[in-house]
């Protein structure tokens, strides 16, 4: 079943660029069948064990270059799965409501494997296969269906990504040939942890690779140019929200497989956390148009949550993986509804489209919503992730805590300005419709989600729990 | 063996031949040569045929470089002119040379094999007679006869210093490491590794597209073959830094020359001495004989694309503007290109990837790390141009790029084999390719192999490991290495144990302890291994590992040796033989407990367990023969038992040791019966056994053959004491050592 939901998306995507004649029905089958396997996966798990690897789920390992010790190996831990659903329910969402050409559709198909591959890869070496590979749908999405300026963008997105990424394996093989495992799997790894004098290092490669793709200060740069230029529809921004899976990447690799760089590491990183997202925030503030604040919204919500994991606490690496998951549902759905203000007015500006609530209130209450979700309204989808995060991170560092609480503050400042500007001021002459139908369904699972999350977090965070206690217990914390 | 002769035997007819049969017949025969060539290397992979006393050695590494550069050529042929017959038999004389060349441990045929598919690249490198082309051929020409000069003299120093002409001879001295960088960097003119590069960015320009191909493809196979038998890891001492060097050198100037071309020939030329470089990286590797190949094929094939779809655009330059749009004017050709460019870069899944994770994973294994930092770093660098052909191949199609095309087109018609148009009704008929109109042919083929070649390529791409498999027939342990007990991390209580692990079946490991080397062990059939530690490791941490042998990577586990809380002995081993004039008893135990030893059951004195929870005891002179030494708990009826062996003192020893005692310090307390004794000097000793100041007995103890001398005693129980005297001395004579006891 893993095999299958992994690799349809792919299989439908090449059938999609091969054959555009398919249509978009074809692409939103597919993906809601993807989605409904991850249902089933969700529905199949039951996880055990107080460790670190024993809570994977639906565990496969053929091997690739057995020579070398690297194997396909597919599995789940909680988190993976989590994000495994976010994943498949925002890529139908995209894939819903984005008014795009087919093969674009197709692309983002394309893409969902290579994330998917990203949570569900057991091999250290499979795992930095898929994290590598998914650049280039992404890359050609922004090339083929980007704005003027993209090539720039390209250039800064790629570069970021390839300097973080290729120095980090490196680290791949230190871990594996100065930690002693006899393979890449995770289960091997685990067992051997990296210690010594090349674990700095080897945590730093991780660190560079996976901070670009947490768009933590300073490697935050690639991303507003990103967003900026992709396609109005938001459908590659929301893709490339679900490719910031930096956080995953450091809960389930780096830091379990080199816990001592971890702590060397840790204090720079709360201090880039808390600056960052105090930083990204005021950036938020000052930004003109919607794709830019999200950027920066998103940096900022991001930095809250390595804040938490990098707290090494239970709570905070909870947080964080609820930050993350949430945010991918949260920002990427923000990313397609202002996909759907700008079909209306043709901008993306947040000054000059005044007064849509006058023609269009069901546009504006979705909208609601999901600016509230990003504040971290108690009871919708941002609350408890970031909650949880602050109060792991406030207990090994209050002020740079109480820093980054800034930004939350600082967060409904600037969602609130944007929101009052746009469907508040007084209206333009020019009518805009409504939502249509498609869009209602868009409207009503994306709050549904947003509702589920905030409302009902436990149903999720049973399966985070053991795996922040299993973290934390590495560096002897319980709670 | 075969392949030599077929490949030899058809270079040599030919020669005669092609001035009586057509052109076109000529051509045919030749691509016939390639392809019997190749099935006679694929019979019997992972086989070695020797033949020459050992001069030719068809080996796994040479049937698959002789692969890739069979490839090659077939592809150069099948795209290339065909205007003169000297096109593929300068081809054939090429691949022949270069068979030889990866089939050889020998310096001196490798010499004889380098000029052998030197000389016909020359005359290639010059086919287009214009001035770009003479430049081409007179630089490739000269730089290559100084190649090969430094690679004679290279050749002399090493047979200086080893004696041998054989690659992979042992030697030592200035004298062997100055003819290894001597022929290193003869290879480094071979396979453009900077700072020996300067001609290939003009040949690769100057020469036609399709020989480029040819260049790109094989000649770095061979050159790469010869290298690895030259230079292995055992020698990595002589040749690690000058190589160190040129890799860090190429990958550097290789990327940053690449970066500023606006001429895809030469960008192309700029990023394969970039990839030199990395190729270059497997030589320290344990296994590179497998991972260089695998590299290769993948390089050769996405660079073979590359050059084959410039071809089909011209074959003079190709300005980077040209290929601006070419997916939408040539999909296929478009989408092979884009491919094989983001394998170049290394983007995974393409196979490209898993090429550059082989090579770089042996510098990592060989503890190369700054290289492969470095190597990491530059491949991001070269995204920057390797992306921006990327994009232009995708970029919206100019209507000077299509005019381009089309007197592209008419050019190449001239060049190709299109122009041979008359030869067409004097060909064999009986070949499928034969029987199109050329210029349909042509097209025909190239599509053909661009297919073909990324057919390859994707599945190299999918399924790494069966390439990898295939290049490592006969060479890699596939199993990898591991050790499966002790767990890493595991707490023990000292004692004895074994480590247990997984290998090869039939490979010969190294093992470590905290970096010190404990033995060798041997894999057995069932791939698994086991290693009896000494008998007792010291307490605390013990980094146990397992090496094959030459490789700094290992499995390892780390283990914390707690002192155990039973009593046991560590040294000397079980079984051993001891000295019979006394020896040190060694052993562990829970700190502060109080142990008493025995020797065949007679106390040898009580101790305490210091904190380190190891002891010690020292052991008068013993009775030669079997002895079972035991140590106890107090007041415990029995113990861990140590079987030794007392050896016969050698007789006639001069005893002038002064006089000692082994045990039984004075006031100790003591089980019955017990023995104590040491060494000393003269006849012998006498004994005065006191209660309180009663005498209750006397003895004399002569020295033994070992100068020991010993004491048993089985008093009763109560505080008795002894006094040691000089045999001889009265009484009255202040006394040597005294002893009080406390019996129990």
């Amino acid at each position: 079943m893993i095999h299958v939901g992994l690799w349809l998306p792919l299989l439908a995507g090449i059938a999609l660029l091969l054959l555009p004649s398919l249509g978009r029905t074809f692409a939103i089958v597919a993906a809601a069948v993807t989605f409904v396997i991850s249902l089933v996966l969700f529905a199949g798990y039951n996880p055990t064990g107080t460790m670190l690897g024993q809570h994977i789920a639906y565990v496969t390992q053929i091997p690739l270059l057995q020579e070398v010790g690297v194997y396909y190996a597919l599995g789940l831990d909680g988190a993976g799965l989590l994000l495994w659903m976010a994943v498949s329910l925002t890529v139908l969402l995209g894939v819903w409501i984005a008014d795009v050409p087919v093969r674009f559709l197709a692309l983002a198909l394309i893409m969902q494997t290579g994330l998917m591959g990203i949570f569900a890869a057991n091999d250290l070496v499979l795992f930095y296969v898929f994290f590598e590979a998914t650049l280039i749908p992404s890359l050609l999405m922004l090339w083929f269906y980007g704005g003027l300026d993209r090539l720039r963008a390209i250039y800064t997105f790629a570069i970021f990504t390839l300097v973080g990424s290729l120095p980090m394996l490196a680290s791949v093989f230190a871990v594996r040939y100065l930690g002693g495992s006899p393979s890449f799997l995770y289960s091997d790894l685990l067992a051997h942890p990296l210690g010594g004098a090349a674990a700095g290092w080897a945590f730093l490669g991780f660190l560079i690779a996976f901070a670009v793709k947490t768009s933590l200060f300073p490697l935050h740069a690639w991303q507003p140019p990103f967003n900026r230029q992709n396609h109005p529809s938001g459908l590659a921004d929301a893709m490339g929200t679900l490719y910031k899976v930096g956080i995953f990447a450091f809960f389930k690799w780096a830091i379990p497989l080199v816990p001592s760089g971890f702590q060397q590491w840790q204090g720079v990183v709360l201090f880039l956390a808390a600056f960052g997202a105090i930083y990204a925030a005021w950036l938020a503030f000052s930004s003109k148009d919607w794709k830019t604040l999200l950027a920066y919204g998103s940096i900022s919500h991001m930095s809250i949550g390595l804040l938490g994991l990098f707290s090494g606490t239970s709570q905070g690496t909870v947080g964080a993986l609820y930050v993350l998951g949430a945010s991918m549902i949260y920002t990427g759905a923000m990313f397609l509804f202002v996909g759907l203000v700008y079909k209306r007015t043709g901008g993306l500006e947040v000054a000059p489209v005044r007064g849509l609530a006058k023609h269009a209130p069901a546009l504006y209450v979705l909208g609601m919503f999901l600016l509230f979700a990003m504040i971290g309204l108690p009871g919708l989808s941002g609350f408890p992730g970031e909650f949880l995060a602050l109060l792991g991170a406030y207990k090994v560092s209050p002020w740079l805590t109480f820093i980054a609480f800034l930004s939350v503050i600082a967060a409904a400042a600037y969602a609130l300005t944007a929101y009052q500007k746009v469907f508040q001021e007084v209206p333009q002459t020019q009518t805009v419709p409504d939502l249509n139908s498609r869009e209602w369904i868009f409207a009503s699972v994306t709050v549904v989600a947003l509702l589920l999350m905030g409302l009902y977090p436990k149903l999720f965070t049973v399966y985070l729990e053991p795996l922040g206690k299993a973290l934390a217990a590495l560096f002897g914390g319980s709670a | 063996m075969m392949t030599l002769l077929f490949l030899a035997a058809f270079a040599t007819a030919l020669s005669l031949l092609a001035l009586v049969i057509s052109r076109e017949a000529n051509r045919l025969v030749t691509i016939a040569g390639l392809v019997l060539a190749a099935i006679f290397c694929v019979v019997g992979w992972g086989t070695t045929t020797e033949a020459f006393g050992g001069l030719y050695r068809f080996d796994t590494l040479a049937r698959g470089l002789t692969l890739v550069a069979l490839l090659g050529g077939l592809w150069t042929l099948l795209l290339g002119p065909a205007k003169k017959f000297e096109y593929p038999l300068l081809v054939l004389y090429a691949v022949t040379g270069i068979h030889i060349m990866s089939s050889s441990p020998n310096l001196v045929v490798l010499l004889i094999a380098l000029e052998l598919f030197s000389l016909p690249l020359y005359v290639l490198a010059t086919w287009q007679r214009d001035n770009k082309g003479f430049e081409a051929g007179l630089k490739y020409f000269l730089l290559g006869a100084l190649a090969a000069a430094i690679f004679v003299y290279g050749i002399a120093l090493y047979f200086g210093a080893t004696g041998s002409f054989m690659a992979g001879a042992k030697g030592s001295g200035p004298l062997y490491v100055a003819g290894l960088l001597l022929i290193l960097a003869a290879f480094g003119f071979k396979t453009a590794m900077v700072p020996f590069q300067w001609w290939s960015p003009d040949v690769y320009q100057g020469s036609p597209t399709v020989v480029t191909l040819f260049m790109v493809t094989a000649v770095k196979a061979a050159a790469f073959a010869a290298m690895l038998r030259i230079f292995t890891p055992e020698g990595v001492g002589a040749w690690g830094y000058g190589l160190a060097a040129l890799i860090a050198l190429t990958t550097i100037f290789g990327n940053l020359g690449a970066l500023q071309q606006t001429e895809a020939k030469r960008l192309f030329a700029y990023s394969s001495i970039a990839h030199a470089g990395y190729v270059a990286l497997g030589l320290f590797g344990p296994t590179g004989q497998a991972s260089i190949p695998f590299y290769l094929l993948t390089y050769a094939l996405a660079t073979g694309i590359i050059f084959a779809v410039l071809a089909m655009l011209s074959n003079q330059d190709v300005p980077l503007e040209r290929l601006r749009g070419l997916f939408y004017r040539k999909p296929l050709a478009g989408t092979a290109m884009g491919l094989s460019i983001i394998s170049l870069l290394g983007l995974p899944p393409l196979a490209g990837f898993w090429g550059k994770y082989l090579v770089f994973q042996e510098a990592a294994q060989a503890g190369y790390w700054a290289l492969v930092v470095l190597a990491l770093v530059t491949s991001a660098v070269s995204a920057y141009y390797y992306l921006k052909t990327f994009f232009l191949l995708f970029a919206k199609p100019s209507e000077q790029a299509a005019a381009d095309d089309r007197e592209a087109e008419a050019a190449l018609r001239q060049f190709g084999s299109s122009e041979a148009a008359g030869s067409v009704l004097t060909a064999p008929m009986g070949l499928s390719g034969a029987l199109m109109a050329p210029a349909a042919r042509t097209t025909a083929t190239s599509m053909g192999m661009l297919w073909a070649a990324l057919a390859l390529l994707g599945l190299l791409s999918i399924l790494p490991g069966l390439g990898l498999r295939a290049f490592s027939a006969g060479l890699l342990p596939v199993v990898p290495l591991s050790i499966s007990a002790p767990q890493n991390g595991a707490l023990l209580a000292a004692g004895s144990y074994s480590l247990q692990g997984t290998g090869q079946a039939g490979e010969s490991l190294e093992l470590y302890d905290n970096g010190v080397k404990l033995g060798n062990v041997t894999v057995g059939a069932d791939g698994k291994w086991s290693f009896a530690l000494p008998a007792l490791a010291a307490t605390g941490q013990h980094l146990y590992e397992a090496r094959r042998t030459g490789q700094v990577a290992a499995a390892k586990t780390m283990v914390q040796v707690k002192a155990s809380d039973v009593p046991a002995f560590s040294a000397p081993a079980e079984g051993s033989q001891v000295s019979a004039s006394g020896f040190t008893l060694q052993g562990t135990g829970k700190a502060g407990e109080g142990l008493e030893v025995f020797e065949d059951g007679i106390s040898l004195g009580r101790l305490t367990v210091p904190d380190s929870g190891q002891w010690s005891l020292n052991v008068p002179p013993p009775t030669p023969g079997n002895r079972i030494y035991e140590v106890r708990r107090q007041g415990q009826a029995s113990g861990a038992k140590l079987n030794l062996v007392v050896g016969q003192p050698v007789a006639g020893a001069l005893c002038n040791q002064p006089f000692s005692l082994s045990n039984l310090q004075a006031g100790g307390t003591v089980s019955r019966p017990f023995r104590f004794g040491g060494v000393g000097s003269g006849q012998g000793y006498s004994i005065t056994v006191k209660r309180g100041d009663r005498i209750i007995g006397r003895k004399q103890l002569p020295l033994s053959a070992a100068c020991g001398w010993s004491y048993l005693s089985d008093p009763g129980a109560g505080s008795i004491t002894y006094e040691v005297r000089q045999s001889g001395k009265p009484e009255t004579d202040p006394a040597l050592s005294t002893i009080n006891l406390n019996v129990q």
